[in-house]
């Protein structure tokens, strides 16, 4: 194995565990889980926000992060590099980090609604938006493509083609 | 004594006068009632676009007004109906957007989202300002579980001059919902 490689391999492995260590602690909160990544990976010292302030940081803060694409992100976790998603909302915002692995269908879980018509719960089975990088996404709610540790998408979250278009991803410059 | 009589007066040759066509700048919030959602009549098929054609079974046709007879139409793929003809974990498909119809066919704009769902969203428009049997206004109500939560869309709102509903600009990337993330 080449030592590039070697390293990547290593990178990876590393930024692995902190998502699976984020998503031990923190599933039930975004903004906790990608700071406790950060701080293993990126800045020790890193300062906990909240996911609408961590998105107005990274994107107000040039010389630190750089926006990268989905695709770019998820070629820069493959070689073990910390990847933030995320969309500033009213309320609360949402924020993710891009898990190493093979990109994987979105969708494919249960969730529940009100059919209108009947006024009754109903459930039905997200189905697939396409492919994505997996992701790393811890939520207090109870939709179930927020709670991801690498088995749902980047885009699940959101679960909303023309929301996903306005995600911005970030990594260290 | 003498005004609460004209008082009453007035109230009742209001009601009296206040027949279903003659509703001119009513306040009424007019939500869609599902059941009476019919399929494309025979008599409405030329206003199905070419590229709505291969959900033509899955085409419904929603009529709004403050009367029996429709001062607009909804016209929309139900997404739902059209997932239970395709096999279980078929992909999702991206539909045409509904599309809001004068009673003479002509297209007067259209929906950001599905209607009446738009997996794993559910669309509910409210039609208000009323002027005659015409909303100028439509408000739209987005349940959404997943982390943007339920919330308003800017509302689309009536343009005399171009003849169109058009969406007032909300503001990118800030929605204004009750989501669950952070």
């Amino acid at each position: 194995m080449a030592p590039d490689q070697d390293t990547d391999k290593k990178a990876v492995e590393a930024l692995k565990k902190a998502c699976d260590d984020a998503y031990a602690t923190y599933s039930c909160d975004c903004s906790h889980a990608v700071w406790y990544i950060l701080k293993q990976l990126a800045d020790k010292d890193t300062q906990w926000l909240e996911a609408n302030q961590l998105m107005h940081t990274l994107s107000t803060n040039s010389s630190a992060w750089k926006e990268v694409s989905v695709d770019e992100g998820w070629a820069l976790a493959q070689k073990g590099i910390v990847v933030v998603g995320g969309l500033q909302a009213k309320g609360h915002g949402h924020v993710i980090v891009i898990y190493p692995g093979e990109k994987i269908d979105s969708g494919g879980y249960l969730y529940t609604y009100t059919d209108k018509k009947t006024n009754t719960q109903k459930t039905d089975t997200l189905r697939s938006h396409g492919k994505y990088p997996r992701a790393l996404s811890g939520s207090l709610g109870s939709w179930p493509g927020a709670k991801s540790k690498g088995d749902k998408t980047v885009w699940d979250p959101w679960a909303d083609d023309d929301k996903f278009a306005d995600v911005t991803f970030w990594t260290k410059s | 004594m003498r005004y609460v009589r004209i008082a009453i007066v007035v109230a009742l040759v209001t009601s009296a006068t206040a027949q279903p066509n003659d509703a001119a700048n009513r306040s009424e919030l007019v939500h869609l009632n599902l059941d009476s959602c019919v399929s494309l009549p025979s008599d409405k098929r030329s206003w199905l676009p070419k590229e709505w054609q291969p959900f033509k079974p899955f085409v419904k046709l929603c009529p709004v007004g403050m009367s029996n007879v429709p001062g607009l139409y909804v016209m929309s793929v139900w997404a739902d109906d059209f997932y239970l003809s395709q096999p279980a974990g078929s992909p999702a498909v991206r539909f045409p957007k509904p599309v809001l119809f004068r009673p003479d066919g002509k297209g007067v704009g259209e929906f950001p989202v599905g209607f009446p769902r738009d997996p794993p969203r559910t669309l509910d428009p409210i039609f208000i300002k009323w002027s005659g049997n015409f909303p100028h206004e439509i408000k739209l109500w987005l349940q959404d579980p997943a982390v943007l939560g339920d919330r308003y869309l800017p509302p689309l709102v009536w343009n005399e001059k171009t003849g169109r509903f058009s969406q007032k600009a909300g503001k990118k990337g800030a929605a204004h919902g009750t989501g669950s993330g952070h």
